[in-house]
């Protein structure tokens, strides 16, 4: 081996004109030591190469033996990962799906592990699955994948600042979901769309496009359709410093009984909104409902999480420091994705800014800032980079400024008090 | 058939690339610099290496430096990679990989190998001719520029299609095609522009490896079907305004008609 690798600092070469499935191993780049990593990368590769192998020489022309082979061979490998590591059984499900060899399960299996792998803040694995599946969806005529594929790219662009990528992903996602039949990715393809136009100061363009998205989903009946453009609203007008607003649009989006994600994602908008209008009784007893309701465990994460910061926020220190030690340790113990445990350094950072640990901030804002690098996460960089200014002016004196707090409306005042008295899930009433 | 150039020091790896690369010639090399060798003396249009063929040298850099030097011919990487390996492999510019535990499938190896020579000369002008000449012309010229460097000429053209060298000729005039010898003059020009491209190959070897006596004679063809304009050899305008110049005299027939008849 040479002392001085020569290959690090040579430019990556674009997706197009290297071997396929190589995005896959790129996660390492900056990272080559990782030896973990670089077990994983490897991997997810061997794991795409028979889905590669259909798409270069089409699915009639690779026999069937070589191809079990094939899959059987990286099966074998599995075992280099713990058999608690849920990769493992992510990867396990992956394979078993190709073997079937149907195009449309295949482009599923892509996309359910890219989301994983996304999760896990490899983002050029999760752009090496989420483009195989648009191939794949491509060359067979599937237009539902293709639209899910394409709105995962435009959404993955966006989160890495390629905003004329993303912006022609999401166009199209949006453009050709409703003549495939896909209401559901439709939806999703506007509020990435409405996302976009908001990062790039047009909230009333955003606010306009998920109007229609609601509108459509009552139209229709849709009720996945409606809830996810109440949530998307709900976030917009957080953003937008309107939390009454969004308090209203996350009640009304547990209408009419959406899906359980749904439902767990309107309930912590929920919360989120009634933590910014001071109602902390209110917004911990929507985390709470979302805890128990959410079968997904990165998103159990994040509520947890959110309970932690509710109560710093709401002048509890010990209940933070307790569901701060408790969380530290589970983290410890069995880490979540990556992504999460970047939010969970920035969350807690914030929580210990509150209850008057600088120390620890400054720690959580230190391994944060490492982690969101890697993740190569902007926006999750500039506000630990605001976090971080925060502390320092604490630490000169500086007193922090007191944002005025807006008194919550009526209406708002009625649905934080009928989510404390609820004992069962909640439903809402318009 | 395609020539590959191979440095496999293991003899079972040896044995699985001779099971999977039946249609095509291989040589073999000693090391990498025997491989460096092979490439700019003989026609070869891809190159298989153990990434761990020399002991205590870096594999990747060693494909690095081979793709400096002959950027157009495929690199296939061969062996027991881990991770980084592989990412660094592939940063370097290997077209493919053939992993350990995929060595023994013969099938998947020539599958493999199928997509690395797919990069080549052949399928970049059979691409261009889509549209412009129907499936059975394409097919002979396809068949003609895979078969450059191995020298092809008309009669054996005409004999891979069970055709007299007359008939091949009167169905040339009507697919929209220059005439067989002509065809076969454009790509050898068209095969060794494209050489040229590549800093490891000079003028010389490469109209050796087309079939020329010499370099003059090389550039002499040169001018025969450039009609003596002066074209740039090392770079990719002169490559371009040739294969412009080629489809030019490629204008293809306005139906199409079946090699069976007349």
């Amino acid at each position: 081996m040479a002392r001085y690798d020569r290959i690090a600092p040579i430019p990556s070469p674009p997706r197009e004109t290297a071997f396929p499935g190589w995005l896959a191993l790129r996660d390492l780049e900056e990272n080559e030591r990782d030896a973990d990593l670089a077990r994983r990368v490897r991997l997810r590769f061997l794991a795409l190469r028979p889905l590669r192998r259909l798409l270069a020489a089409g699915l009639a022309a690779v026999p069937q033996a070589s191809f079990e082979r094939q899959i059987e061979s990286v099966r074998e490998e599995l075992g280099q990962l713990s058999p608690r590591d849920p990769e493992r059984a992510q990867l396990a499900r992956f394979l078993h799906s190709a073997r079937g060899r149907s195009p449309a399960v295949l482009a599923e299996a892509c996309l359910e592990l890219g989301e994983a792998v996304e999760e896990a803040g490899h983002r050029y694995g999760a752009e090496e699955f989420y483009s195989t599946a648009f191939e794949l969806a491509d060359m067979m005529g599937l237009a539902a994948a293709r639209v899910a594929a394409l709105r995962r790219l435009g959404m993955l662009d966006h989160r890495l600042s390629r905003l004329n990528d993303a912006r022609r992903a999401l166009g199209e996602a949006v453009q050709t979901a409703l003549p495939a039949g896909a209401r559901a990715e439709w939806a999703h393809a506007v509020a990435g769309a409405a996302a976009l136009a908001r990062s790039e100061g047009d909230p009333a363009g955003a606010r306009a496009m998920l109007d229609d998205v609601v509108r459509r989903g009552r139209s229709w009946g849709d009720a996945t359709v409606t809830a996810l453009g109440r949530v998307a609203l709900s976030a917009l007008e957080l953003a937008e410093g309107a939390p009454d607003r969004a308090v209203e649009h996350a009640w009304r989006a547990l209408e009419g009984a959406p899906p359980p994600p749904m439902r767990v994602a309107a309930l912590a908008r929920l919360g989120a909104a009634l933590r910014t209008l001071g109602l902390y009784a209110a917004a911990q007893r929507a985390f709470e409902l979302a805890l128990t309701e959410t079968a997904d465990d990165a998103e159990r994460w994040r509520t947890e999480i959110e309970l932690a910061v509710t109560a710093a926020e709401a002048g509890n220190a010990s209940q933070f420091v307790t569901a701060r030690r408790r969380l530290l340790r589970e983290a410890k113990a069995e880490p979540p994705p990556r992504r999460v445990l970047a939010r969970l350094h920035l969350r807690l950072g914030q929580g210990c800014l509150l209850a008057g640990m600088p120390d620890p901030a400054r720690e959580h804002v230190r391994d944060g800032i490492d982690l969101a690098r890697r993740l190569g996460d902007g926006e999750l960089l500039r506000q630990l980079d605001e976090l971080l200014g925060m502390l320092e002016r604490s630490a000169g004196g500086e007193a922090p400024i007191a944002v005025p707090r807006r008194e919550p409306t009526e209406r708002t005042l009625r649905i934080a008090d009928e989510l404390q008295a609820s004992r069962q899930p909640v439903a809402a009433h318009p | 058939m395609p020539l590959i150039a191979a440095l496999l020091p293991n003899p079972s790896d040896r044995q699985c690339l001779r099971l999977a690369a039946s249609p095509y010639t291989v040589t073999w090399a000693e090391n990498w610099r025997d491989l460096s060798r092979a490439v700019r003396r003989e026609p070869v249009e891809a190159v298989v290496a153990d990434v761990h063929a020399e002991p205590r040298k870096d594999g990747a850099l060693r494909v690095l430096r081979f793709v400096q030097r002959y950027p157009l011919t495929p690199v296939v990487v061969w062996g027991d990679m881990d991770g980084r390996e592989l990412f660094r492999v592939g940063k370097a510019g290997a077209a493919e990989v053939v992993v350990s535990r995929e060595a023994r499938d013969a099938e998947l190896v020539a599958g493999i190998l199928e997509a690395a020579l797919r990069r080549g000369l052949a399928p970049v002008l059979d691409l261009r001719l889509v549209g412009r000449l129907t499936a059975e012309a394409r097919a002979v010229v396809r068949h003609a520029a895979d078969h450059i460097p191995s020298r092809i000429q008309v009669p054996d053209l005409a004999a891979a299609f069970g055709l007299s060298v007359s008939t091949l000729e009167r169905r040339f005039e009507r697919w929209g095609l220059p005439t067989p010898g002509r065809l076969l003059l454009w790509l050898r020009v068209l095969y060794g522009l494209r050489w040229l491209l590549e800093p490891g190959r000079s003028v010389e070897s490469v109209a050796v490896q087309l079939g020329y006596s010499s370099g003059a004679a090389f550039r002499r063809a040169l001018r025969a079907t450039m009609s003596g304009r002066p074209t740039p050899l090392r770079n990719t305008r002169g490559f371009e305004l040739a294969l412009e110049k080629f489809l030019d005299e490629c204008p293809g027939a306005p139906t199409p008609s079946t090699l069976g008849s007349g």
